[in-house]
């Protein structure tokens, strides 16, 4: 029932950026008398899942990273200082990476739409 | 307790094959809905146990193809010519609902844009390590991503375990289609491609027996994983001119690849040749899971539950990743596809 693997990947980040897009969304579909009321009951549930996702991300990160030095400042003490910029710059990578290429994949599938036609639907036919 | 309402409009599918132990408590939700069913139809696939005894006994109309169909959806392709109501709804026939399941799931074919509404699912048992694998799977999937994917009108499912349709519709999108493993998803996305819409109604809650060991789940993973794949087959063309769908099926084909070459092979190569502390990719995401599943597991006052539940999830996702994986691998690989439905759910 799900598909690819769920909290994994760059499918978080994509349902993460679609939640923190939710409240622009329904504000210009209010703006244009097209929201319902209790659709923003839903709008903050999402956007306060998105933004407690990053803050245990985070949270996750800084924790990682203050056990890891501390393990290395026990063994190598000499190199201490450069392995707490080592990874922030590695956490600081990888998430930059991963958006990057949620973007790489999202103009992909954008631009192969502009060359491959949608078959023409027959009755009782899905292709 | 006010009256039950009585929907003439509604027929319920139960398709089963050896649903002897399981049956009965389907049908007994169902009796117990605040919105009661015109008819109940049981499709006794050609079972070789008392399932067809126990839907009688229950007093619903019990159907028997002349032989095994071979899959669900051969069941209940066959038991649509014997549907005369405006709307069908599909059930599982290991799957019982919540009391008023039914009718909060009919009030969104109240939009006569919408062509079938889902559930939200939860596994009724919750003990081995591959039930709370599942249990905290759907949590999370089904509050925080299938929410976004329902506000932005693109359910990636109508889940087969528990779904609506409009009768005329799910005839004209030519019912379950038998090309792929995964029906539900394959009409979901005809629904799509055909200008119909779909919805999510969280409210409306199912719970279905999920497997409990490994064979019953590598079963299931089996049929989920080539049926993703086989529909993305099918529909990819139909899929680019979709929107939100196309973005939310081609980065779920992209994590399914990518993001299971990195937990099976990646991580581990890492780990044994760079560093040890690659292991922690793991685990990494474990509180971005935990947000969601927790938050909905407060609301069903079911957070120690969940706790304990939670690193099962872990076990799980690993395994699927191996299957899906694999079905990549068989299906467009070697071109050897999945055509044997095998029950695993």
């Amino acid at each position: 029932m799900i598909a690819g693997i769920p909290g994994t990947g760059i499918g978080g980040i994509y349902y993460i950026l679609l939640a923190l897009l939710m409240p622009v969304h329904e504000a210009c579909l209010t703006a244009t008398g097209y929201s319902k009321g209790r659709r923003w009951g839903l709008v903050g549930l999402q956007l306060v899942h998105a933004l407690g996702i990053l803050s245990s991300v985070y949270g996750m990160g800084w924790l990682l990273a203050k056990g890891i030095n501390a393990l290395r400042f026990t063994f190598l003490t000499t190199q201490s200082a450069s392995c707490v910029q080592l990874t922030n710059v590695v956490a600081a990578t990888s998430a930059y990476m991963a958006i990057l290429t949620l973007g790489v994949v999202l103009l992909v599938v954008y631009t192969l739409r502009l060359f491959v036609r949608a078959p023409i639907l027959l009755p009782g036919s899905s292709k | 307790m006010s009256e039950p309402l009585a929907s003439s409009r509604l027929t319920v599918l139960i398709p089963a094959y050896n649903e002897g132990t399981t049956l009965a408590d389907t049908l007994r939700s169902l009796q117990a809905q605040t919105l009661l069913p015109e008819e109940v139809l049981v499709i006794d696939d050609c079972s070789t146990d008392n399932t067809a005894d126990i839907a009688r006994g229950f007093g619903v109309t019990v159907l028997r193809p002349p032989q095994n169909s071979g899959s669900k959806a051969g069941a209940q392709n066959f038991a649509m010519n014997f549907v005369k109501t405006e709307f069908t709804m599909a059930i599982d026939a290991d799957t019982t609902l919540a009391p008023d399941a039914i009718e909060l799931l009919m009030k969104a074919l109240d939009d006569p844009k919408i062509a079938a509404a889902c559930g939200l699912v939860l596994p009724r048992f919750v003990n081995t390590v591959w039930e709370r694998g599942r249990y905290i799977e759907y949590l999370f999937a089904f509050s925080f991503y299938k929410p976004i994917q329902d506000y932005y009108e693109r359910p990636l499912i109508s889940s087969g375990c528990f779904s609506v349709y409009r009768t005329d519709i799910l005839r004209a999108n030519g019912c379950w289609r038998t090309r792929t493993m995964a029906e539900d998803m394959d009409l979901t996305w005809s629904f799509y491609a055909a200008h119909q819409g779909v919805r999510f109604i969280p409210a409306a809650v199912c719970y279905p027996v999920e497997p409990n060991n490994y064979a019953f789940m590598s079963k299931q993973l089996r049929r989920w994983s080539h049926g993703f794949i086989q529909n993305v087959v099918v529909h990819w063309r139909q899929l680019l001119h979709i929107p939100f769908l196309r973005s939310a099926v081609i980065i779920s084909l992209w994590d399914a690849i990518f993001a299971s070459i990195a937990y099976l092979f990646l991580l581990p190569l890492f780990a044994i040749f760079v560093s040890p502390l690659f292991l922690l990719g793991y685990l990494i995401d474990a509180p971005a899971v935990a947000v969601p599943v927790l938050i909905k597991a407060a609301e069903r006052g079911e957070v120690w539950k969940a706790l304990a539940s939670l690193p099962s999830f872990f076990v799980l996702r690993t395994v699927n990743s191996v299957f899906m994986l694999q079905a990549i691998w068989q299906e467009w690989v070697l071109r050897k596809r999945l055509t044997v439905y095998e029950k695993g759910h």
